[in-house]
């Protein structure tokens, strides 16, 4: 594998899965005699391998990207309002907590106390007035994703229709690996397969010649009795 | 090519296995009557039909503000109109009072039914509408007007604020709803306070003056009037719109999305047909052997 033997005669070479902190503990392959890494250059291992490594990490990653954007965005906007619970802490209320897909959350001291939601823009607390709230719903609106050039909801859709291209990619490539692999055991089929009608006959030639040689067997028999018994 | 006997099994399972995954996305389509089902079976697609579902469901949010708007227009009309009646009467009752054959008792009779009105014209300016003030601004939890006499009103303090209520009726379009309470009210309270006092003062030219007075209180009633029913009409406008709006994303979104029957169904026999050939293909191919022919 990789260029290196696994198992020569009587000799085998074992690996072993080490964890890799770099990253996020999932495992590398080593041989156990000299630590040196196993390369899986192609095969399903190498595709399971990329879409651990490479995939799956890249997509988290945009998902981690657009949370901790809505949740810059949303807590810059409300931590410049103020709820009904009198002066916010400094530095103003935050509503989300966490920094990506993964941990964020509305604020603990929000979720205990709505009246901490700052939807007002009035310092001194008005029930009736949303103006702080009504900034938090125009970030919807505003190109905060991808440079200043989309919203989050075209980031998003951009994450799922690049997903779904991928699948669709990779469900084409498939089948055509599929076709190419069928052709190739055909072709060595072809060369070394064993045909059951050609077997057939070739079993039936030598049926006939066996045949044919122990007819001949048997007139020189004859023949031999003729002359010896017959001959007075 | 020499054909090899395993090889003609393998070539028939993979065309029967092929086949068959055919057969079975068509009867996907056709049970669930949907063309995507995932991102991959239609990437562009997908993309097309999430924006679509996002402005309807952005749609859907602005028709339930809209009912909100509706409702709070609707309540801040109703005391208006109530408001007009009120002052319709304190008119007739000042143009009556100022009725020179009337003595000074008929006049304390009729201040009791302006001190009647005054009354309620500040209940009406304490309506609420879902527990919330309706002209306290955005003190919407703080009544409105306080007398400092609940029997006989010299001073009405106003303890709301001047703030407006808006809601986002369509991307990022605002309608106020709420009239602010300090705007209308206070001029209304001293009027009808005023021809109260001179009425009960007996002050009968000053009765001619408090007529024209309650007169030009109505006529700044009917103003506001005017302000919420063009509010309104505005408010009826958008609906209607994305009342159209939600329609044309619906058959947009069926139209990506939806599953075309008709093809559906004709597709899936032509592939039950095929999966029916490719099984029978086999059966006779397969069974077929020099063997049988040897006796």
């Amino acid at each position: 594998m990789g260029g290196r033997a696994l198992v020569t005669s009587v000799y085998s070479w074992a690996i072993y899965a080490d964890p890799n902190i770099a990253n996020n503990n999932y495992v590398d392959l080593k041989f156990v005699a000299d630590d040196g890494a196993v390369l899986v250059r192609d095969g399903e291992m190498r595709a399971l391998l990329d879409e651990r490594d490479v995939g799956m990490p890249g997509r988290i990653a945009d998902f981690d990207q657009l949370a901790l954007q809505v949740i810059t965005d949303v807590n810059t906007a409300h931590a410049a309002g103020f709820g009904l619970d009198g002066p916010p802490p400094a530095g103003g209320q935050n509503f989300f907590a966490g920094t990506d897909a993964g941990t964020i959350a509305v604020e603990a001291a929000v979720v205990a106390d709505l009246n901490r939601i700052a939807a007002s823009t009035n310092a001194l607390g008005a029930p009736g007035d949303g103006s702080n709230a009504a900034v938090v719903s125009d970030l919807q609106y505003a190109f905060s994703m991808s440079g200043g050039a989309g919203t989050y909801d075209q980031f998003y859709n951009g994450v799922v229709t690049r997903l779904g291209s991928a699948v669709r990619e990779a469900e084409r490539l498939v089948e055509s690996q599929g076709l190419t692999v069928e052709h190739l055991e055909l072709l060595r089929q072809s060369a070394s397969g064993v045909n059951v009608d050609e077997e057939m006959v070739q079993l039936m030639q030598y049926q006939r010649a066996f045949e044919a040689a122990s007819r001949l067997i048997a007139t020189i028999d004859e023949m031999l009795d003729t002359l010896i018994n017959r001959t007075v | 090519m020499r054909i090899s006997s395993s090889m003609i099994g393998a070539r028939v399972l993979s065309q029967i296995a092929s086949s068959q995954r055919r057969l079975a996305e068509t009867q996907e389509a056709v049970g669930s009557g949907l063309r995507i089902r995932r991102p991959a079976d239609d990437p562009f697609g997908t993309s097309q039909l999430m924006a679509s579902r996002t402005r309807l469901d952005v749609s859907a949010q602005y028709q339930r503000s809209i009912v909100v708007a509706r409702n709070e227009l609707g309540a801040s009309e109703d005391s208006l109109v109530a408001l007009g009646d009120v002052l319709l009467r304190a008119r007739e009752l000042a143009v009556q009072g100022a009725n020179g054959s009337l003595g000074a008792g008929d006049r304390q009779l009729i201040a009791l039914e302006v001190a009647q009105l005054i009354d309620h014209s500040i209940a009406i300016g304490n309506t609420r509408q879902g527990g919330r003030f309706v002209f306290s601004g955005h003190q919407s939890s703080t009544q409105a007007f306080v007398p400092d006499f609940p029997q006989n009103p010299t001073t009405v303090t106003f303890q709301g604020d001047t703030g407006l209520i808006r809601h986002e009726i369509e991307e990022q379009q605002r309608v106020t709803t709420n009239l602010v309470g300090s705007d209308i009210f206070p001029q209304i309270f001293t009027t009808l306070m005023t021809l109260r006092d001179n009425l009960q003062g007996n002050d009968q030219p000053a009765l001619g003056l408090d007529a024209d007075q309650v007169a030009g209180r109505l006529d700044e009633v009917l103003q506001q009037r005017a302000k919420l029913g063009a509010r309104m009409r505005r408010v009826e406008l958008v609906e209607t719109r994305l009342a159209d709006r939600e329609l044309r994303l619906r058959t947009e979104i069926s139209g990506l999305e939806d599953a075309d029957l008709a093809e559906s169904i004709a597709e899936l026999q032509t592939r039950e047909t095929a999966f029916q050939a490719a099984l029978g293909a086999a059966g006779r191919s397969l069974s077929l052997s020099l063997l049988d022919f040897l006796r």
